[in-house]
């Protein structure tokens, strides 16, 4: 069964860009899926337009089996949760209440007004900060968190939102590499005891070989390899990082 | 271009035209405007004599047996200023909600508003004081409703600004989330901007309490019929003694709001 459908999606900004050129694909239930691309590619755009951030020019979005518009916007958006490069928390709110921002979409608007939350949520917050380890920090204000500690935070919110997919934009680029293991880890931790899709862009091809099920490569808006981690080899990683202007560049990573 | 061992990090050496535009324009317009409003520093010179004497009535003694009448006054002076502030306050959340372009309901609503608050801090609260005496009499009524009328176009202003440059990478991470156009405010776009709201209100008590001292001078309340009419009895027993109490007040609410700032922020 698929979470998400992309159905010859294509984006093109206001300037002219086509950031996406009309692309299918299909992401299956509790899959672990990297995506991985140049500066650029349009990795995020692509996150992006399957929550809902981002426009599509073209094209049908399908998240668990609907598609994507202005009505049900919301409640898919509960049911894909998004993990941001610089965790996009609340800094002034303390982690509890981050966590609990992640029950925004069950909730009525009102009560938010008052900043009360019901306490089956709070049950669930503190499930979701036990799972990723912070139960400790819960009262502390989120700015005062480590960087790792603060995407763990990011990942608590998703997980408050009891999705199905976990769309995951750079998770990892602003942490040193021992935290973006461990952050990873703990992705593909609730991948499999959950059963949530887990959809990341990263820059790092060997965080990619070693946790993903599936590879998607993307260079200049296209798909250009999709695989498992074994299927990757060097010539086919060229051809993600493959640039116009100067391959050069990108042939010295990949040796 | 070299001046001793300093040099401008430009390409060819000369200073950024920022800086060469700016001390131009500020030099520009002294020298035009000077002459217009009359800034003519002989005549500067000529009158220190007029104000030596005026400042020598300042050393009288002060007339103690006026002082319960001053303290009523400024009181009422007090009050006026904080009255205005919280009725601001409460107006100006949901008028700058609606003047903020990231918040507001409609394009539509976010002008009209925008258009609104301007007209309330279009004239002085003096001006409006005289408006609302004309309209429900003496007395401190009309004083509130001048000052709160000015200030909340000024704090709608001000929360509307704050909330327009707030980091959008939270706004998107919670709205990721599924959440409401309310949620969206209370959650990722008012903690943001309160903090530096809360510094402006705090600004603006220590503001109205001054402009506050000043309405009575249109008989809109407070101890500025007072002062006004001290000086122009030339009474300079009771005009040291309300300058000084106001002195006290003024420097009173201002370390105030510092401590509080302080804490806040």
């Amino acid at each position: 069964m698929y979470v998400i459908e992309l159905k010859q999606v294509s984006k093109t900004y206001d300037n002219g860009l086509q950031a996406i050129k009309p692309t299918t694909l299909n992401i299956v239930a509790s899959s672990f899926t990297v995506i991985l691309g140049p500066s650029g590619a349009g990795k995020s755009t692509l996150l992006r337009m399957v929550n809902g951030l981002e426009n599509t020019t073209s094209g049908e979005v399908i998240v668990l089996g609907q598609k994507l518009n202005r009505r049900n916007i919301s409640r898919l958006r509960a049911k894909a949760a998004m993990v941001f490069q610089n965790f996009n928390l609340v800094g002034r709110l303390n982690v509890m209440t981050n966590v609990l921002i992640g029950r925004s979409h069950y909730n009525p608007w009102w009560i938010s007004l008052l900043y009360l939350f019901k306490q089956r949520d709070m049950e669930i917050a503190r499930w979701a900060l036990a799972k990723v380890n912070l139960t400790a920090k819960a009262w502390e204000r989120a700015d005062n968190l480590s960087g790792g500690q603060q995407q763990r935070v990011g990942i608590a919110r998703g997980l408050a939102q009891q999705p199905q997919i976990i769309l995951a934009d750079e998770p990892v680029a602003s942490l040193d590499p021992v935290t973006s293991e461990e952050i990873l880890k703990l992705l593909q931790k609730i991948c499999r005891e959950d059963g949530i899709a887990v959809v990341a862009s990263l820059h790092q091809v060997d965080l990619a070989m070693g946790f993903a099920d599936r590879i998607i490569g993307i260079n200049s808006g296209r798909v250009v390899f999709d695989g498992t981690p074994t299927e990757l080899d060097s010539d086919r990683l060229r051809e993600i990082y493959l640039r116009e202007d100067d391959e050069n560049i990108q042939l010295g990573l990949v040796k | 271009m070299r001046i001793f061992n300093w040099g401008w990090s430009s390409k060819n050496g000369f200073p950024p035209l920022e800086i060469v535009a700016g001390i131009t324009i500020i030099v520009m317009l002294l020298l035009l405007t000077a002459p217009i409003v009359e800034i003519n520093p002989l005549q500067i010179y000529h009158s220190g004599g007029n104000l030596l004497e005026f400042l020598s009535h300042w050393f009288t003694s002060p007339d103690w047996e006026y002082l319960p009448k001053l303290v009523i006054k400024l009181w009422e002076t007090i009050e006026i200023g904080i009255v205005a502030t919280a009725l601001a306050l409460v107006l100006s959340l949901p008028l700058g909600v609606m003047a903020a372009s990231n918040t507001t309901p409609h394009p539509w609503i976010y002008h009209l508003t925008r258009n609104f608050l301007s007209f309330m801090r279009a004239l002085p609260e003096l001006v409006w004081a005289l408006v609302f005496v004309s309209a429900v009499g003496l007395g401190p009524l009309p004083g509130v409703m001048a000052l709160t009328f000015v200030t909340t176009g000024f704090l709608s202003k001000f929360l509307a600004e704050s909330m327009e440059v707030v980091d959008r990478k939270v706004t998107s991470g919670v709205k990721a989330t599924g959440a409401g156009w309310l949620q969206i405010l209370m959650f990722a776009i008012l903690p943001q901007a309160l903090p530096d709201f809360l510094g402006t209100v705090l600004y603006v008590i220590d503001h109205n309490i001054r402009a506050a001292t000043i309405l009575g001078l249109v008989g809109a309340g407070g101890i500025g019929y007072e002062l006004v009419s001290s000086i122009r009895l030339f009474n300079y027993s009771r005009l040291v003694l309300i300058a000084f109490f106001i002195y006290l007040t003024i420097t009173f609410f201002d370390r105030l709001s510092n401590t509080i700032r302080a804490r806040v922020i």
